[in-house]
């Protein structure tokens, strides 16, 4: 399967809220400039944007544990 | 201290909890009001803590009618680092307030269809602004059927952000500032318009805090 059909696919998905939680949560959102900044665990978050639009969030992230 | 939101001055957060069950307390900023919480430690980057934080910006909004939910990730010293970081934003934060006050954002992606046609960006002006649109939203709002789709939304939107994507075949992503509560009749006219736009897959998802609404500059 080419990366554009899996990319359709994915966006095609009814679940992209995870996708969207990502992008909201980590992306938009008023940002305050503070004396201590959260290190994000070594993230990069470049790589978590371009995930975030390529819908990987999920095999980006752990899965929730229940 | 973890930043959660920004809020009006004088809001009642008491019964909130936050992303660790702490109590949710609004810090007092000039006209406005941060919504935070005492964490143990930061949290760390995962699906969870990111939901956790999502869910905590929606109880808090569940109380108040106007929210601008924070970037996940902010942990301040204390209420004087708070006021050095927000105190000389007054302004900007509370017209982005007024603007979100009742309010929710609904986001939509757009890609084209498998086997469509790629249609043409009309374009409009000299060489220059035309790269400068390319690169924004500007030229995928007058691609025909965006603008017919996003059009036929229109009266259930009260403001519009377009963020463009450009790698085939996603378009872009589109968030909807939309009434509280219109979230069902948003879906069911984008149910009903996209049956006759065949060249655009689309998701939506939502009803989402206001995250990309969290400045009045629109």
């Amino acid at each position: 399967m080419s990366r554009l059909d899996d990319e359709r696919r994915i966006l095609e998905d009814a679940d992209s809220t995870l996708l969207d939680l990502v992008d909201n949560v980590l992306n938009k959102g008023v940002v305050v400039t503070g004396d201590v900044v959260l290190s994000l665990a070594g993230v990069d978050l470049v790589y978590v944007r371009v995930s975030a639009l390529l819908c990987a969030a999920d095999r980006l992230l752990p899965p929730p544990r229940r | 201290m973890y930043v959660y939101a920004v809020v009006d001055a004088g809001a009642d957060l008491s019964n909130v909890r936050g992303l660790s069950g702490e109590p949710v307390r609004a810090v007092a900023c000039g006209g406005v009001a941060a919504a935070v919480g005492d964490l143990a430690g930061e949290p760390e980057l995962t699906a969870e803590t990111l939901k956790g934080h999502d869910e905590a910006v929606r109880r808090i909004a569940a109380v108040l009618p106007a929210v601008l939910p924070a970037r996940f990730g902010t942990v301040l010293a204390d209420e004087g680092a708070l006021r050095d970081a927000l105190g000389s934003r007054d302004e900007p934060l509370r017209s982005a307030l007024e603007a979100v006050r009742g309010r929710e954002q609904m986001t939509l992606r757009l890609a084209f269809a498998a086997g469509a046609p790629v249609a043409a960006e009309p374009a409009e002006g000299g060489p220059g602004l035309r790269y400068l649109e390319a690169r924004s939203g500007t030229a995928l709002r007058r691609r025909p059927d965006v603008a017919w789709l996003l059009d036929g939304m229109g009266d259930l939107v009260r403001a519009e952000r377009i963020e463009r994507i450009d790698r085939p075949p996603l378009l872009g992503t589109v968030h909807h500032l939309v009434d509280r509560g219109s979230g069902p009749a948003y879906r069911e006219r984008l149910d009903r318009l996209r049956g006759q736009t065949p060249g655009l897959v689309s998701s939506v998802t939502g009803p989402w805090p206001p995250y990309a609404f969290v400045e009045a500059d629109w």
